[in-house]
This record gives structure tokens, C-alpha cells and sequence, in this order.
């Protein structure tokens, strides 16, 4: 016989460090899936405000993850297996989520059940967990779930979850599907696979090569004349709007651009969702990237709204760069936003947006465009770096970069070309109905002197010399 | 202190031992591009034409700059001190 004192204390059944860094690692591989998931449908979702929530989602979304893949290394958790060997259930059930037939079943399927099970399932965690010994983890999980809870109920507010039979079906596939892995953690009563219900068995998500923008608006290609060289009606249109004062044109063109950056956070989304074999990292990078050019998008509707303007009446809200960078490989798409967003950091045309909205007196815009500089820093940084990884940090690597920007350039000038005589090509009625609007709304105010010298970054150089 | 030349604007200024070139620009009142200041976005590289430019060494393996641009003579000039009297191609 051996000797022994009692025990101070029992702990719940399968919370030691092997079984937490199991649940946990489920865990992140679910918050990891519903990422791309957000990522692949924020390409799909046309409805602006949705689209924006998606896109903040879809970046906390991704620091859930990195939270609890942190937390799954300092549980004994071999660094070589944390991105390997993801539970097939969680696989199988998470890979259904981008399935949806439309945008209302996908919002139902993670806004009313993948999301609020995830929230159930933590909170079982945090109940069952030892709240000294685990506390790094109830610390995470804490935070998580008032993210998700935050994120759920926004959802709510901003879309009306009608509930048609197809969209019951959905429902009650991806509750059944839950149920039948047991649950997040796998530890509730397996059920048997759904594999009969008339939701199974849909075709995997593909990334759409073709977006559509909120049918509220006027259907446009385009958002600005530097786009379209061949439309002079809406250059002429334009510069009437210029013609008021370098710095009321300035004060639109801001607004109209940064409503418009939605495109610039379609590619890294998407790239998330195609190239899915790269560190961690990447996807913690590409999340970001992509909901900051939603974040600007958001600015320039703001800045809009703040005027008093019937936005989708009367703002072009362009969908080229997105159509005709979609067929282009993840890579060159990437390549070519980085080339975008290098330029305009290296040609100083943020700081110069920045000076002609100071000498505007226009509070507002100056500092949106102030973070907007800030964060395309950020980009320039993470494609810089990702570039390297995806085509070699050599002297072939950077060839190859080059190779591929170049020609995703001349596939932007192609698009342009084919489309001249589309009617969505032309912007002069959007600027024709603007003049008046942005007219009545001027206003005297002493001239700074600042001699006004602007233009874009444009992937067309003919353009540049044109405006 | 060593003085750095702005070839295209055909400006110069002088910059302290511990100053990277960006901050003594400014300090003299001449405006750069730039963004981020840490190396990283690379919005001020420039080529060195004359000098001696060097890198932060504190910070020299977290720049965004290839070994080819420095080799080309290129530097970032937000993490970068002036060690000589120089020329920019700026």
C-alpha cells in the first residue's frame, strides 16, 4: 500500500493540457475555416453594409485564430502539426458554410449556426476549464466570444434573415451536420451524417470571377475618369466638377476613390480563399489587408453620407479592377495590388491628397486619407513580403514579379479597350448629376496660395499624361 | 556634420551623427516622401549617387530593401544616416 493525502481539489473530466490543446486546436481550425468562408463570400455579397461587416468579421475572424493557435503551442503542441493534420470532422462540416445557395443561407449559416455554436462551445470550455491553470486560455476565449457576440448581433441588425423553405433546409443541414461530429469540441453525442438531406452533396465553393455591386446603385465599370481613357464625355463631365476648385475635386475624387477600394479588398480576400498551403501568417496579413480596403471603402461612404448625398443615386461604384484582375492567378492578382499600392506610396500622392484636404479645410477627408497613408504602409509591407515567399527572394523571384505585373497591367489596359463602347463605360451622366449637387453645396473660404499639382497612380501611363 | 545634396530639387541640408536623413530633411524644413518610418514601405528609397549612407544597424535585418538595391546603392531614407557628405538622387 502506498501512503497519500487526500486530494484539495477535482477537475472536470478532459481538461488536462492534452485534451485543452485537442478542443483548442479544434478550435482554431474552425475559426481558420470560417475566415476563408468570409473571405470567399465577401467577394459574393453585393449589399454594401453587409459587405463591410463581412469584411471586419473576417479580419477578427482571423484574430480568433491566431489567438487560439497561440494557445494551442503552449499547450504541448508540436509547432510541425499545428497547421497539419486539421479533424476531418471540423473539416467536413466547415467546408459546407461557403456552400450556401445565397447570400441569405450563408448568412444563416454563419450568423445563426456556426458562429452562435462556437460561441456555446467556448462557453462550455470556459465553464469546464480550470480557471487558474488555463487561464491564458479563458483569457482568449473571453474576448472571442464577446467578438462573436458583437459580430452576431450586428448581423442581426443589418439583414433581414427572412426564412424561405430553402433557407429553413440550409439551416437545419448545418445544425444536423454539427450534431453529427459531435460538436465543435466532438465531444457531444455523434448523430448520423446528413448525407441524405436534400442540402448535401453541393458542389465545393469557387471564388466568383464575377462581382456584382449593390443593385441600389447605377451598374458602372468604372468610378473615376483616370480609368477610362477612352471616355472623354465623363473626363469633360469631371472637370467641370475641377473646374469649381482644385480642392472641391479633390474632396469628391477622395470620397469617390475610397468608397470604390472595395476591389482592393476583393483581391487579397480572394487570394486567402485560392492559396490556401502558406504560413499562417499570410492569412493573418491578407485578412488585414482586406478589411482595411473595406474600412476605406467605408470612409468614402461615410464621407458621402455625411454630405447629405443619395449615395447609390448618384456615386459610380465601379466593378473593373475586380473583373478584370478575377481570371489572373492569385499571385500576379496580388502582384498587381502591390504594385498599386507601391506607387502611390513612392510617388508621394497620399501626402499630396493630404495637403490639398488640409488647404480644403475639409477635417473629415484629411483624416481618412491620414490612416488610409498609414495603412497602405502596412500593404506595401505585407506584399513585399509575401510576394518574396510566393515567387522566390532572389534575383528569379524578382524577375518573375516583374513579369507578372507587367502583364497584368497590359490585361488592365486590355479591359479597358474592350469595354470602350460598353454603356456602363461611360461616367459623364454620374458627374453630369453630381456638378449640381457639389455646386449648390460651395462655399468661400480664404486661399492657403497652395499650388495644387495632383494625379493619380494609374496602370496606364497614357492616362496620367492626359488629365 | 555631414551634409546630404538633393540632386533633382537641388537642395541641401546638414544632418546630425544620430539623425536618419528623413528627420534632418524635415528639421530643415524640405518635405520627403515617405510613410512609414520604420524601413518598412518603402516610399523613400532613393539611390545614393556620392557618400557614405548607411542603414540603422539596429534595425538593418527588418528593412524592406533588397541586397540587390543596396548593392545598386539604394537606401531607405527614414532608417538611414548620413555618415559622409552625400548626394541623392532626390
Amino acid at each position: 500500500m502506498a501512503k497519500v493525502i487526500p486530494a484539495s481539489r477535482t477537475t472536470p473530466e478532459h481538461t488536462r493540457v492534452n485534451d485543452a490543446s485537442r478542443v483548442l486546436k479544434r478550435f482554431y481550425v474552425a475559426e481558420r475555416q470560417v475566415m476563408r468562408a468570409l473571405a470567399g463570400w465577401l467577394i459574393k455579397t453585393s449589399p454594401v453594409e453587409i459587405k463591410f461587416q463581412i469584411a471586419g468579421d473576417l479580419w477578427q475572424t482571423s484574430r480568433n485564430a491566431d489567438a487560439l493557435r497561440t494557445r494551442v503551442l503552449e499547450l504541448r503542441y508540436p509547432r510541425r502539426d499545428v497547421d497539419k493534420k486539421y479533424d476531418p470532422d471540423i473539416m467536413a462540416f466547415t467546408s459546407e458554410l461557403p456552400k450556401a445557395a445565397s447570400l441569405n443561407e450563408f448568412l444563416v449559416g454563419v450568423y445563426q449556426i456556426a458562429l452562435p455554436a462556437l460561441v456555446d462551445a467556448y462557453e462550455d470550455y470556459l465553464r469546464r476549464a480550470d480557471p487558474l491553470n488555463d487561464a491564458p486560455t479563458a483569457y482568449a476565449l473571453r474576448h472571442i466570444v464577446a467578438d462573436k457576440r458583437l459580430q452576431i448581433e450586428r448581423m442581426r441588425e443589418l439583414a433581414l434573415l427572412d426564412a424561405p423553405e430553402s433557407v429553413e433546409a440550409w439551416r437545419d443541414y448545418l445544425r444536423q451536420y454539427l450534431a453529427s461530429i459531435g460538436g465543435y469540441d466532438g465531444m457531444g453525442e455523434k448523430t448520423p451524417a446528413p448525407g441524405d438531406h436534400p442540402c448535401a452533396g453541393r458542389p465545393a465553393f469557387e471564388i466568383p470571377r464575377v462581382t456584382q455591386r449593390d443593385d441600389r446603385f447605377r451598374p458602372s465599370l468604372y468610378h473615376l475618369p483616370h480609368e477610362n481613357k477612352y471616355d472623354k464625355a465623363g473626363a469633360q463631365a469631371w472637370k467641370r466638377i475641377e473646374s469649381l476648385d482644385k480642392r472641391v475635386a479633390m474632396q469628391v475624387w477622395s470620397a469617390i476613390s475610397h468608397f470604390n477600394e472595395i476591389w482592393a479588398a476583393e483581391v487579397p480576400a480572394s487570394v486567402l480563399y485560392e492559396i490556401n498551403d502558406q504560413p499562417w501568417d499570410f492569412y493573418l496579413d491578407l485578412a488585414r489587408w482586406a478589411w482595411d480596403e473595406s474600412r476605406h471603402s467605408m470612409m468614402g461612404y461615410r464621407a458621402m453620407q455625411g454630405w447629405g448625398w443619395n449615395v447609390p443615386d448618384l456615386i459610380p461604384y465601379g466593378r473593373s479592377q475586380y473583373l478584370a484582375m478575377a481570371p489572373l492567378p492569385p499571385a500576379q492578382r496580388l502582384a498587381l495590388l502591390y504594385y498599386y499600392e507601391e506607387g502611390l506610396l513612392r510617388s508621394g500622392t497620399k501626402q499630396t491628397e493630404i495637403r490639398i484636404l488640409e488647404s480644403a479645410g475639409d477635417d473629415g477627408s484629411t483624416h481618412d486619407m491620414d490612416y488610409d497613408w498609414a495603412d497602405e504602409a502596412i500593404h506595401v509591407s505585407y506584399g513585399f513580403k509575401w510576394l518574396k515567399h510566393l515567387l522566390g527572394d532572389d534575383n528569379a523571384g524578382q524577375a518573375e514579379l516583374k513579369r507578372l505585373t507587367d502583364e497584368a497591367r497590359a490585361v488592365m489596359a486590355d479591359f479597358v479597350t474592350v469595354h470602350k463602347d460598353d454603356p456602363e463605360a461611360s461616367l459623364a451622366p454620374f458627374f453630369e448629376r453630381l456638378y449640381g449637387v457639389v455646386e449648390a453645396m460651395t462655399f468661400e473660404i480664404p486661399d492657403d496660395g497652395l499650388d495644387i499639382r495632383w494625379a493619380p497612380v494609374v496602370a496606364d501611363e497614357s492616362v496620367l499624361q492626359e488629365l | 556634420m555631414p551634409v546630404v545634396r538633393l540632386k533633382q530639387s537641388q537642395q541641401e541640408f546638414e544632418a546630425e551623427p544620430d539623425e536618419v536623413i528623413l528627420d534632418a530633411a524635415e528639421r530643415a524644413g524640405i518635405g520627403m516622401v515617405h510613410s512609414c518610418r520604420s524601413g518598412t514601405c518603402r516610399a523613400c528609397i532613393t539611390k545614393v549617387l556620392s557618400g557614405c549612407v548607411e542603414h540603422d544597424p539596429d534595425y538593418v535585418l527588418e528593412l524592406n530593401i533588397d541586397a540587390y538595391e543596396l548593392d545598386d546603392g539604394y537606401r531607405l531614407l527614414c532608417s538611414a544616416f548620413a555618415r559622409t557628405d552625400c548626394e541623392l538622387e532626390k
